[in-house]
């Protein structure tokens, strides 16, 4: 096995203030006396270390999920449908009852660990797990609950993504101003910048709209209520401006440029043709058999998030084969992608907390277990047409033109 | 040769899920178990795991990264320092059925640095889950057990090779045996036959003579004593939770004790109506002198015997859940069977009231149980005579030459 790579002290101090001061809260940072969950693989130990302090530093209480590499493909092989099922409710329950704030970190130290398992029992886990997402999401649209992803990378990420470890660290320096002095003030500016296209963009009112690229042609439609949302630190590095659409509008063919990794498998050279919002055909040239079977898991057929990366933004030009990092790259003609499954709550112009499970159906916010973003970086244009009529080019060139 | 080998921890797991759950039942299918696993014991890690899925079980693991406590007291205020997530740790305990709790330590001096009233405030957290842990135990709706992981520096404390650690592991835990899990429960089994032998005798008191030592501790006959319950992998003590205000007399202890981080040696300890009047040791004398200030633990909690013919572990091995079940020392490079004998200073065992009738603290508190806030084991291999006083005035040898006179 290669030699791990193990990136300078100061580059993870400065990622871990980042997703402390730049990642939660909005953007804002953790409160004194806020308790943070950690999860963090044991990949991932270095940056975990310098994550904990940093909670100390802001007068936080870090709480550990301090989770063990490689015990997953023997769970998915011994585990019997009754033990795919058990949800540990209380247990999970407690968790983010004492949680205000939540920092997961991404570090995969086997991209082939669930290969051959069948998707389905990842999937039936998946869906078991399900109501702890929900409780998060309630929480989260009360205000009380906030969370960010980072990634921490691994020889099994770089190798998957065809780069030395150094490259795919670079990558992840850039991406997230690591070589910057005060990294958490360059996140703040940038954040702002993309606030400002997304408020652009909620308030031209567009009823759908229409992208045109390779192989795609493809009309998402939104509520009148749906809002753009980015620079809220959710992802540390984000800078996509994404909404939710209805899920019952989506008509048209889109084509994929970037492979996916998801539940174990990955597919390649995906296409999609959606009739009244529905996925009625999936091309792809490898992975096209699972993919299917996900597709076929309640509200995996329709979308829940259409969004777009302006290349000037994002400091991604590589593909690091992981979502996290490829859903936000930018490279000459940044991205579109958009996910299959459940939708965000927070895409919603009034508070979200008020609105029922039932009202969330009607409005066209899609529910699933699933969220699986797929990717394009091909040039495109995105043409909207307004509630009032009008029709207006918001997107070309890899650039927003809002 | 990786030690210890896969296949010796695969045979571990399966004894903790199989003869240490459930007292030593093992543990039914559809049940959550914890797995407190420290990560230097990661490669244990994976076999808990699957035993407890080939049992049926639903696995909750909990894996505690190494060196961030030392992080936590060294850069936290001592307000971080003493707060814990209840909820979490209340809906954890709630969510299980059982917990397996893994000993093991990468670095057992860690903390020697740290001011002793910030090792004091963390001290103080685990009683949250030890509180919700004794409150579902005695309804009868949870049940642990403890094993150990032997690491390079714990091997290295006990001036042993890893190697040779792990010799005493296997073989206390009988994992060398055709069947484990069967041979772990005839163990228990016999102990629970001199338990049972002990409880059935009525003592009013016991005396312990050994060298340096000339001790009464008084029993009860409300007392039960217990063993062979699984809780610890490996345990082959007997012991009781006597009458805390009737202990006088003066004890040795030849064998170290490991207390916060730091080694306490040959200690002796003087009770007057049940109190420790005086305390000496010839290393870690202040240490002890802080124990001692804990409320309640100038008081005795347990009073332990292992017979040397049950006892596997030959080995002092510097942590408490081998060496409170020692089979003996070695004197000038030959084995001693003398068995152990070993008292707590601090909290008694509810359970080892004889009564089936539910008792309230303070009930139990007035028949002599102690509820202090800590548990601290010290024990002796001197070769000891022990001499029970009976409800009806008789007296009898109950143990000598290492061994039960059962």
């Amino acid at each position: 096995m290669a030699k791990i790579y193990t990136p300078p002290q100061q580059i993870l101090e400065r990622y871990a203030k980042v997703l402390i001061h730049a990642g939660l809260g909005d953007g804002h940072g953790i409160k004194k006396g806020q308790t943070v969950v950690l999860r963090v693989p044991e990949a991932a130990r270095p940056l975990l270390v310098e994550i904990y302090k940093e909670v100390l530093r802001a007068g936080g209480q870090p709480l550990m999920r301090y989770t063990p590499d490689g015990l997953q493909r023997a769970y998915f092989e011994l585990a019997s449908d009754a033990q795919l099922d058990f949800f540990p409710a209380k247990f999970a329950k407690g968790m983010v009852d004492q949680a205000d704030h939540y920092v997961a970190i991404i570090a995969e130290t086997n991209m082939q660990e669930l290969s051959g398992i069948d998707p389905q029992k990842i999937m039936r886990s998946g869906r078991a797990n399900k109501p702890m997402s929900e409780w998060m999401n309630e929480k989260e649209n009360k205000g009380k609950f906030h969370w960010t992803l980072g990634m921490y990378g691994t020889p099994a990420m770089a190798k998957e993504a065809g780069l030395s470890q150094k490259e795919y660290w670079n990558q992840i320096i850039k991406a997230c101003y690591l070589n910057e002095k005060d990294p958490v003030a360059r996140w703040h500016r940038t954040q702002k910048e993309i606030q400002a296209v997304a408020a652009k963009l909620t308030k031209l009112g567009i009823d759908h709209v229409h992208v045109s690229a390779p192989g795609t042609n493809l009309i998402v439609g939104f509520h009148p209520k749906h809002k753009w949302i980015g620079g809220t630190g959710r992802n540390i590095p984000s800078f996509e401006c994404f909404t939710s659409p209805d899920f019952r509008r989506t008509e048209g063919t889109i084509t994929f440029t970037e492979p996916l990794y998801r539940y174990g498998n990955k597919a390649t050279g995906i296409s999609l043709t959606f009739k009244a919002g529905k996925v009625v055909d999936v091309k792809a040239k490898t992975g096209a058999a699972w993919l299917k079977k996900m597709i076929a898991e309640k509200g995996a057929n329709m979308i829940g998030e259409y969004s777009l990366t302006d290349s000037r933004h994002s400091e991604i030009t590589k593909f690091m084969a992981d979502t996290l990092f490829d859903e936000n790259v930018g490279g000459r003609y940044g991205n579109t992608h958009l996910a299959l499954g459940k939708a965000y709550h927070d895409c919603y112009q009034s508070d979200p907390a008020k609105v029922t499970k039932k009202q969330w159906e009607t409005m066209g916010y899609n529910d699933s277990a699933v969220h699986t973003d797929i990717v394009a970086t091909s040039d495109r244009t995105v043409t909207a047409t307004l509630r009032n009529g009008k029709t207006v080019v918001i997107y070309k060139n890899g650039q927003f033109q809002v | 040769m990786r030690v210890p080998e896969r296949s010796l921890l695969d045979s571990y797991a399966q004894v903790l899920v199989e003869a240490g759950l459930n007292g030593g039942a093992g543990m039914k299918p559809g049940a959550v178990t914890i797995l407190h696993v420290p990560e230097a014991a990661q490669p244990f890690l994976e076999p808990l795991h699957q035993a407890v899925l080939a049992a049926g079980g639903q696995p909750l693991v909990h894996y505690i990264p190494s060196g961030l406590t030392r992080n936590l007291l060294e850069h936290g205020s001592l307000e971080q320092i003493s707060w814990q997530p209840e909820q979490m740790i209340r809906a954890r305990i709630s969510e299980a059925d059982h917990r397996i709790y893994i000993i093991a330590e990468d670095n057992p001096t860690e903390l020697q640095h740290i001011a002793v009233e910030k090792r004091a405030a963390r001290n103080q957290i685990l009683t949250v889950s030890r509180s919700c842990i004794d409150a579902k135990e005695a309804l009868g709706a949870f049940n642990e057990t403890y094993g150990l992981y032997g690491t390079a520096a714990m091997a290295r404390e006990a001036k042993l090779t890893k190697t040779e650690y792990w010799d005493q592991i296997a073989k206390a835990c009988f994992l060398y045996d055709t069947n484990p899990v069967q041979r772990n429960r005839e163990a228990q089994q016999h102990i629970c036959t001199i338990r049972d032998w002990l409880t059935d005798l009525q003592m009013d008191s016991v005396h312990i003579e050994a060298q340096d030592t000339d001790i009464t501790i008084g029993i009860g006959s409300n007392r039960k004593w217990l063993g062979g319950r699984g809780t610890n992998i490996p345990s082959f003590e007997v012991f009781v939770s006597p009458d805390y205000r009737r202990i006088d007399g003066r004890m040795r202890f030849n064998q170290p004790l490991y207390y916060q981080g730091g080694r306490i040696q040959d200690i002796q300890l003087t009770f007057k109506d049940g109190i420790v009047s005086q305390a000496e040791a010839k290393v870690g004398a202040p240490m002890l002198e802080a124990l001692l200030a804990i409320p309640g633990a100038n008081r005795l909690g347990e009073f332990s015997l292992t017979d040397s013919r049950i006892s596997k572990i030959e080995r002092f091995m510097g942590t408490t859940l081998f060496d409170e079940n020692t089979g003996g020392h070695w004197e000038k490079g030959v084995f001693k069977p003398t068995g152990n004998t070993h008292i707590a200073l601090g909290s008694s065992f509810p359970e080892s009231y004889k009564g089936t009738e539910q008792r309230s603290q303070a009930e139990l508190d007035a028949l002599g149980f102690n509820f202090a806030k800590t548990h601290v084991d010290i024990v002796s291999t001197l070769d000891r005579v022990v001499t029970a006083s009976l409800r009806n005035g008789k007296t009898v040898v109950i143990y000598k030459d290492g061994k039960f006179t059962v």
